[in-house]
C-alpha cells in the first residue's frame, strides 16, 4: 500500500507540476503582418502626360495586392503633366482630370501648389506635412510602419445618391477607439475608378497609351482640401466619442457615379498625421 | 522529457488500477440503476412569431443512463441521441446531431483511493478554475474524458488529480487539461478542533491546458495554467466562502487574442438563524474565459464556470432578461435578506409570512490604454490588452434587479405568492450586439394556490411586465390543475405592448407521473429569446408546435 500512496501522491503532484508558457513581448511572430484595421491613406501627386507616373501607379496596385483594403490611395492630376490639349475629345490627353484641390494641393501648370514645385511621381502617406513628401519606391516602406498600428477612430460612411438632382450625400460619423487629446480634423473627397483615357508611360512603346485605365482618381472635395475642424486638442476623447457631419456636393456631369467612391479621413491637425481613412462606394 | 514524463504518468494510472483491481475477489452480482429522458418537438411554421418549421418536422433530444454498482465498483455510460437537435441547442452546422454513447466510465474505490477512468464530472472550489458539468437545458456538456485520482492523505487532507481532454459534441476538444487539487478540513486534521465552532477549510487548485499553438501571427503559449486559492470559514452562524483566481496569459478568440493574465475573486457571506437569512456576495472577474480550445466559442470546451450572482428568476416574464456572465470583465454584488415573520402576529397570520428582499447589481470593469495608441476597445490583438486595477469597478451598468417577494400560506388550503421585480438589462453587453439599449422593466407577479380536499389543487398565476423597451409590455396569466399523478396547465403569454404586433404567446398541455416516470405533453407558441442558467446563456428560439416529454428512472 506504501507503494500505491506514493504513485499516487507522484501522479498527483505530476499534474500540479505540468504548468504553464509565459509568453514575454514580441507577440506577434517575427516577419508577419498583423492587421488591426487602420486604413493608410496614400496622396499621388500625378498627371497623364507624366511618363514615369505609370511606375507609382503600379506601386499603390503592389500595396493593394498586399494590404487589399487596408490601403486607401487617391491620385491627384496636377502640375502641368495634367495639362490639356484642348477640348477636342477625338485628340489625345483632351480629358482634364483637374481639380480644385488638386490645383490648391500640387499646382496647375507652372504655378506651385501648398507643397511647392512638384517632381512626379511623388506623394504622401498617412502623413500630409510637406516634408512628408515621399517619392514611390519610398511607400511601401512607409506603409508598413503604419500599417500594424491600431486605429484611434473609426469612420462611417453613409452614402447616399439622388438620380434627379445629381447630390451626392455623405453622412459621416467618427467614432473614438483610443483615447487622446488630439486636435482633429475631417476630410471628405469623391474618388472615380476605371476611367478610360490617355496617359504617357514611358516603359512603353509607343509611350502614348489611349486607354490606360486611370483609378482613383479625385474628383472634388465635399469640404475642401483639408477638410474640417471637429475636434480641438482642449479637449480629451475618450472611448466611444463619436463625432457626426454632413455633406453633399453636385454629381459632375462627366462622373459615371456607379464607378465612384466616397473617401473620408481624420487626421492630426498638429502634426498632419492621418489617423485613420475610410472608403465606400457611393452606389 | 515529455515523453518520459507521459509514459510515467501511464504505467503510475494503470498500474494502480491494475493492483486495486485484483484486490477486489470478491464476487457479488451488484445492482443497475439508471434513467431516461426524450424531448421531442413537432415545428410549425408561424410567421406572426417568426417560428419556422422543420424538414424533420420533428426533433428529439433524447438520453439514457446506466449505472452498474458493485461494492466498491462502478461503472456506466450515457446512450445519446439527437434526431436531430432541438431548435436553439448548441448544433451549429448540425455538429450535435446524432447518436452514440460519447459518455462511458468505470470507477474503483478502495480504501481512501478512488480512481475514475473515462468520463467525469469534476468541480474545483466553485468553479473558478475547472468546472466540468452537464445541464441539458442548455445543451452543455462540456465533460472530461481520462483519469481522475481523488486520494485522502490524511484525514481531513483530500487531494485530486485528472489528466483529460474534453467532451465536443461526439469528439473530444484539442486540448489536454490536467488539474490538481487540494482541500484542508482543519477541524479535521487537529482533533483539538472538532468541537470548536469556528470551521474552517481550505483548499487550492491548479489547473493547465495544453493545445499546441500553430498560430500564423502570434506566439501563443502551447500551456496554459490557472490556480485559485480559496478559504471557507463558519462561526455559528456566520459563513464566509471566499476564493481568488489567477490565470496566466491565454490569448484566445474569448479575449480577442490579447496575453494579459486574467484574475478573478468571489466572497459568498451569510448569516443564518431561525427566521433570518443574510446573504452577501461579490465577484470580480477580469479576462477570465478558459476554454481548452483557444478557438472555441458559445457554450463550447469551457473549462472553468465564474458563477452568477444575480437571481435565477423562476417566473416567466422577470426569467426574459436573465444575466449572462461577462468573463472578459465584469464586478457585481448582491445582498439578500430572507425574513419569515412569526406566526400569530399581525403580519405573520396564523401560519407566518415569508419575505424576502433582493438586490444585485453588475458592471463593467475600468480598463484603461497600456499606451497613447492602443485601444481598449476592440481588444488590440497581439498586444498586451489594456491595463486594470484589481477590483475596478466601471461606470457602465450590465445589470440590476430589485425584487421583493412575500410568500404567505392563508389558510390549509390556500397559499400565495406575491413578488415585484424591477431589472434594468443592458441589453447590447448582455446580448452581445450594438443600438439596442438598456431595458427598464417592472413586473409584479401574483402567484395563488388553492388545494381541494380531494388532494387536488388549483394554482394560478398572473404576471405583468411594464416595459417600454425591446418588445414593449407583457401579461402573462397561467392556470395549473393538479390532482395526484396528473396536472393540466393552461396559459396565454400576450405581448399588448408590443407596437408592432400584440402577439399571444399561448400553451396548453397536459403531463403524468406516476412512480419513477413523468409524461408530459404540450402544444403553444414559445417567444424567441435567451435561456440562462448559472449565468452560462443559450438562445431560444420562437417557435409553435407538440412538445412531448418523457423521463423515468429505475
Amino acid at each position: 500500500m506504501k507503494y500505491i500512496k506514493f504513485a499516487v501522491i507522484s501522479f498527483l503532484l505530476g499534474m500540479f507540476a505540468t504548468s504553464c508558457d509565459i509568453i514575454e513581448e514580441p507577440y506577434t511572430k517575427e516577419g508577419v503582418f498583423v492587421w488591426h484595421g487602420r486604413k493608410i491613406l496614400i496622396y499621388d501627386f500625378t498627371g497623364h502626360k507624366c511618363g514615369n507616373c505609370p511606375r507609382a501607379h503600379e506601386t499603390i496596385n503592389s500595396l493593394i495586392n498586399i494590404y487589399d483594403e487596408a490601403v486607401i490611395p487617391i491620385a491627384i492630376h496636377c502640375t502641368a503633366f495634367a495639362r490639356v490639349t484642348g477640348s477636342d475629345s477625338t485628340q489625345p490627353y483632351y480629358y482634364d482630370f483637374r481639380t480644385d484641390i488638386g490645383d490648391y494641393l500640387g499646382g496647375r501648370m507652372t504655378e506651385p501648389g501648398y507643397y511647392g514645385e512638384l517632381t512626379l511621381p511623388i506623394g504622401l502617406v498617412n502623413n500630409l506635412a510637406k516634408e512628408k513628401l515621399l517619392s514611390h519606391t519610398a511607400w511601401p516602406t512607409e506603409v508598413a510602419k503604419f500599417i500594424s498600428s491600431f486605429p484611434e477612430y473609426l469612420i462611417e460612411i453613409q452614402p447616399e445618391y439622388s438620380n434627379e438632382n445629381d447630390i451626392v450625400k455623405a453622412d459621416i460619423k467618427v467614432k473614438t477607439s483610443v483615447t487622446n487629446s488630439r486636435k482633429i480634423a475631417l476630410t471628405v473627397f469623391i474618388i472615380e475608378e476605371h476611367i478610360i483615357n490617355w496617359q504617357t508611360d514611358y516603359n512603353k512603346t509607343p509611350k502614348d497609351i489611349p486607354n490606360y485605365e486611370h483609378n482613383h482618381v479625385l474628383r472634388a472635395g465635399f469640404n475642401g482640401a483639408w477638410g474640417e475642424v471637429i475636434k480641438n486638442n482642449t479637449n480629451v476623447t475618450v472611448l466611444g466619442d463619436e463625432y457626426t457631419k454632413s455633406y453633399s456636393i453636385t454629381k459632375g456631369n462627366d462622373w459615371k457615379i456607379q464607378n465612384c467612391f466616397i473617401v473620408a479621413f481624420v487626421y492630426d491637425v498638429d502634426t498632419y498625421e492621418v489617423l485613420q481613412a475610410e472608403m465606400i462606394k457611393v452606389q | 522529457m515529455k515523453k518520459i514524463f507521459t509514459l510515467f504518468l501511464n504505467l503510475a494510472g494503470l498500474g494502480i488500477f491494475s493492483l486495486l483491481a485484483q484486490e477486489n475477489t470478491e464476487n457479488n452480482s451488484g445492482q443497475i440503476t439508471g434513467n431516461f429522458q426524450t424531448d421531442a418537438q413537432y415545428y410549425i411554421e408561424d410567421q406572426s412569431i417568426g417560428a419556422t418549421a422543420v424538414k424533420e418536422y420533428m426533433l428529439v433530444n433524447s438520453w439514457a443512463n446506466f449505472i452498474y454498482s458493485n461494492q466498491n465498483f462502478s461503472a456506466g455510460f450515457r446512450y445519446e441521441g439527437y434526431m436531430n437537435t432541438l431548435l436553439g441547442y448548441p448544433n451549429s452546422g448540425g455538429i450535435n446531431d446524432g447518436i452514440g454513447i460519447p459518455f462511458r466510465w468505470a470507477m474503483f474505490s478502495k480504501d481512501d483511493l478512488e480512481i475514475t477512468v473515462g468520463n467525469f464530472y469534476e468541480q474545483f472550489g466553485n468553479g473558478l478554475v475547472l468546472r466540468s458539468y452537464e445541464e441539458k437545458m442548455l445543451g452543455v456538456d462540456n465533460a472530461l474524458d481520462g483519469f481522475r485520482i481523488k486520494y485522502q492523505l490524511f484525514k481531513g487532507i483530500n487531494l485530486t488529480g485528472l489528466i483529460a481532454k474534453q467532451r465536443y459534441y461526439w469528439n473530444h476538444g484539442p486540448g489536454i487539461i490536467r488539474g490538481f487539487d487540494g482541500t484542508i478540513q482543519i477541524n479535521e486534521v487537529f482533533q483539538s478542533l472538532e468541537e470548536s465552532s469556528l470551521r474552517l477549510n481550505i483548499g487550492g487548485s491548479f489547473v493547465s491546458k495544453f493545445q499546441h499553438e500553430g498560430h500564423p501571427l502570434y506566439n501563443l503559449p502551447d500551456n496554459v495554467a490557472a490556480m485559485s486559492g480559496r478559504i471557507m470559514i463558519r462561526y455559528k452562524n456566520f459563513d464566509i466562502n471566499s476564493e481568488y483566481a489567477y490565470k496566466f496569459n491565454d490569448p484566445s478568440l474569448d479575449n480577442s487574442y490579447i496575453f494579459k493574465p486574467g484574475q478573478a475573486l468571489l466572497i459568498n457571506t451569510s448569516y443564518a438563524k431561525k427566521g433570518l437569512g443574510i446573504v452577501l456576495s461579490t465577484k470580480w472577474v477580469d479576462n477570465m474565459a478558459f476554454r481548452s480550445d483557444r478557438n472555441a466559442s458559445l457554450t463550447d470546451l469551457n473549462i472553468n464556470q465564474l458563477p452568477e450572482i444575480t437571481k435565477n428568476h423562476i417566473y416567466v416574464l422577470p426569467a426574459f432578461y436573465p444575466y449572462a456572465t461577462q468573463p472578459n470583465g465584469e464586478w457585481g454584488a448582491k445582498a439578500e435578506i430572507m425574513y419569515k415573520i412569526p406566526k400569530n402576529t399581525l403580519l405573520g397570520g396564523k401560519y407566518g409570512t415569508n419575505v424576502s428582499l433582493n438586490y444585485s447589481r453588475a458592471h463593467d470593469i475600468k480598463k484603461t490604454q497600456i499606451n497613447d495608441s492602443t485601444p481598449v476597445f476592440p481588444p488590440a490583438s497581439g498586444t498586451y490588452g489594456y491595463n486594470t486595477k484589481f477590483f475596478s469597478i466601471g461606470d457602465k451598468l450590465y445589470f440590476q434587479d430589485i425584487n421583493f417577494e412575500i410568500s404567505k400560506k392563508w389558510s390549509k388550503k390556500i397559499l400565495s405568492n406575491f413578488s415585484y421585480v424591477y431589472l434594468i438589462y443592458n441589453y447590447d453587453v448582455l446580448r452581445g450586439i450594438t443600438g439596442h439599449g438598456n431595458v427598464y422593466a417592472h413586473i409584479g407577479i401574483v402567484d395563488m394556490t388553492y388545494k381541494f380536499e380531494n388532494s387536488s389543487a388549483l394554482k394560478t398565476e398572473i404576471q405583468h411586465m411594464f416595459t417600454k423597451q425591446d418588445e414593449g409590455s407583457w401579461v402573462l396569466g397561467m392556470i395549473e390543475y393538479s390532482l395526484p399523478g396528473w396536472f393540466f396547465t393552461v396559459f396565454d403569454n400576450w405581448n399588448y405592448g408590443n407596437p408592432e404586433s400584440k402577439k399571444h404567446y399561448y400553451s396548453i398541455g397536459f403531463g403524468h407521473i406516476s412512480g419513477g416516470t413523468r409524461i408530459q405533453l404540450s402544444y403553444g407558441k414559445q417567444r424567441a429569446g435567451v435561456m440562462c442558467i448559472g449565468g452560462v446563456c443559450r438562445n431560444v428560439p420562437a417557435s409553435n408546435g407538440v412538445f412531448v416529454s418523457i423521463s423515468s428512472t429505475f
